[in-house]
């Protein structure tokens, strides 16, 4: 091949990045704030579903790594795993109970104790202990935006479903492009990449909510309460099919308890 | 309109201030900038407790089992006969959390103040968006936009969270009350402890009238209107709450009927 054939491919100029990041920043800051423009402007881009798509991409990759840098600092600044395991486990051995147990369930409770502690651990310390771990936690560069992604074309086709009748001029990637601005509030996440606990309680899925109930309003240019409706359906429905799952696991798993399971 | 003006406004309850704000289209983030400000303001003094204890020198180890007895022997208030059961459990827990805090971090001991400093960034910049500050904001102003909508107020749900943000600009003296509470602690005089709740009351009632008034303004709403809006709120949040544990119980008491139905 030529060199004159050859396509060039030229390195994004700091001016051209400076550009991105602060369009980046006015949507995010439209979004999160409710400025009608911003919910109308991803509305009406050529390609609604691309815009909408990469937005929320972008923040799904912000969020992993800011978890993947957060694991990496309490790595450096928390004792051993193994080191804090021993120490528990040697204090729990020298309670007066554990004289009583004999030795076949002394080596039980140490068994059960090991299996708890790899389960809790990650959760308590906040980085993984394990290879498997470790993995999961590098994958989340893809799993996060693909689970943010997934569920923004779930919770939009519900929408859809309901909202529609409102206002059927709207396509569904017209309607995917605003709700996608509605994940805005996810990336506050960031900073959990200091050492501290999950301490935004509600704030972040009510932020959400509220931006949904906007997105929803200027899609289907509808009321408020229409857009709260639409809103709250797909987590209504998701809450009546996780109580009937629960019903009926229980139905199913009684009867066996009640026999004693399979013989 | 620039930040100060605002935020004063907001802390004199400034009717200008309010209805200036009102009318922008960015209501919502200056009113945040304000709770922002409050927020950090607040969290830099309120995180310094936990980023102190991250560098103050353990106790001994016989000294945290016998404070960890006292603590035990003070809030006990179960069986008698059980006393000295949990009593052996006190100095086995006691130990391991001694044990566990003096374990060096896996970078060395001097992480321990890369810690704190991280810890206390950590919390800093997380207290403005807790449940103490915007999450209140967002839950009350959903709730009570709802409400006020249904009473004829007239604010855009932007409106609404932008002005009750105000609402948060009296809790920056909250760094106030956390520093008169770390004196107490750290020099045992009650006095200054004592101060504290008559301080914490103070915010509290500030911030509500100023949250009233904010309701008011944002809605085009009488302050008694607004009132009206709030209590109405708050009978709503306890019925729904009621509904709840009556669905609640009812679901129980189901599973227990079909628990003790299905043939065995």
């Amino acid at each position: 091949m030529s060199e004159q054939s050859m396509t060039r491919v030229r390195a994004p100029s700091a001016a051209t990045v400076r550009k991105q990041i602060e369009h980046f920043w006015e949507l995010w800051r439209g979004a999160m704030f409710l400025k009608r423009e911003i919910y109308t402007y991803e509305r009406d881009q050529k390609n609604p579903f691309g815009s909408g798509l990469l937005y929320i991409a972008v923040i799904g990759i912000l969020i992993a790594l800011a978890g993947i840098l957060g694991a990496g600092l309490r790595y450096a600044t928390l004792p051993n795993a193994d080191a804090i395991k021993n120490v528990l486990l040697t204090n729990v051995e020298a309670m007066p109970f554990f004289s009583t147990l004999d030795l076949n369930s002394q080596a039980q409770f140490e068994r059960t104790a090991n299996q708890l502690w790899s389960q809790v651990a990650p959760l308590v310390l906040g980085y993984p202990i394990s290879d498997t771990g470790f993995a999961q936690l590098i994958a989340s560069v893809v799993t996060t935006p693909l689970g943010l992604i997934i569920g923004w074309l779930l919770y939009g086709a519900l929408v859809h479903l309901i909202a529609r009748g409102w206002h059927p001029e709207t396509l569904f990637a017209e309607m995917l492009a605003p709700l996608a601005m509605a994940t805005s509030p996810a990336l506050l996440n960031v900073i959990l990449l200091f050492p501290i606990g999950g301490v935004f309680g509600l704030t972040i899925p009510l932020w959400t909510f509220i931006c949904n109930v906007f997105a929803i309003r200027i899609a289907y240019q509808t009321t408020s309460g229409r857009a709260i409706w639409a809103a709250l359906f797909p987590i209504l429905l998701l809450f009546i099919l996780l109580i009937v799952a629960i019903i009926l696991a229980l139905l199913l798993v009684l009867p066996v308890s009640r026999t004693g399971g399979p013989q | 309109m620039n930040f100060q003006d605002l935020f004063v406004g907001a802390l004199s309850l400034n009717s200008k201030a309010f209805e200036a704000l009102r009318e922008r289209s960015d209501v919502f983030w200056r009113g945040f900038l304000v709770l922002l400000f409050a927020g950090i303001f607040a969290g830099v003094f309120g995180a310094l407790p936990e980023a102190i204890s991250h560098v103050t020198p353990l106790a001994t180890k016989d000294e945290v089992i016998q404070i960890a007895r006292g603590q035990f022997e003070n809030n006990y208030s179960g069986p008698a006969d059980l006393k000295p059961v949990y009593e052996e459990y006190v100095d086995n827990i006691a130990s391991a959390i001694y044990e566990v805090l003096s374990l060096p971090p896996r970078a060395g001991e001097g992480a321990r103040a890369v810690t704190a400093v991280l810890d206390w960034v950590g919390n800093v910049l997380a207290t403005p968006f807790t449940s103490r500050w915007i999450g209140g904001i967002l839950f009350l102003g959903l709730l009570f936009q709802l409400i006020a909508r249904w009473l004829g107020g007239r604010a855009s749900m932007a409106q609404m969270l932008g002005m009750t943000a105000l609402a948060t600009a009296p809790q920056i003296f909250w760094s106030l009350t956390s520093v008169l509470t770390l004196i107490s602690n750290v020099s045992n005089i009650a006095a200054f402890g004592a101060v504290v709740p008559a301080l914490n009351f103070v915010i509290m009632l500030w911030t509500a009238v100023i949250y009233v008034k904010a309701m008011a303004v944002a809605q085009k709403f009488t302050i008694w209107r607004s009132i009206g809006t709030v209590v109405l709120g708050g009978v709503v949040l306890i019925a729904a709450f009621i509904v709840f544990f009556i669905v609640l119980g009812a679901a129980v008491a189901a599973l227990v009927v079909v628990t003790a139905t299905v043939p065995k």
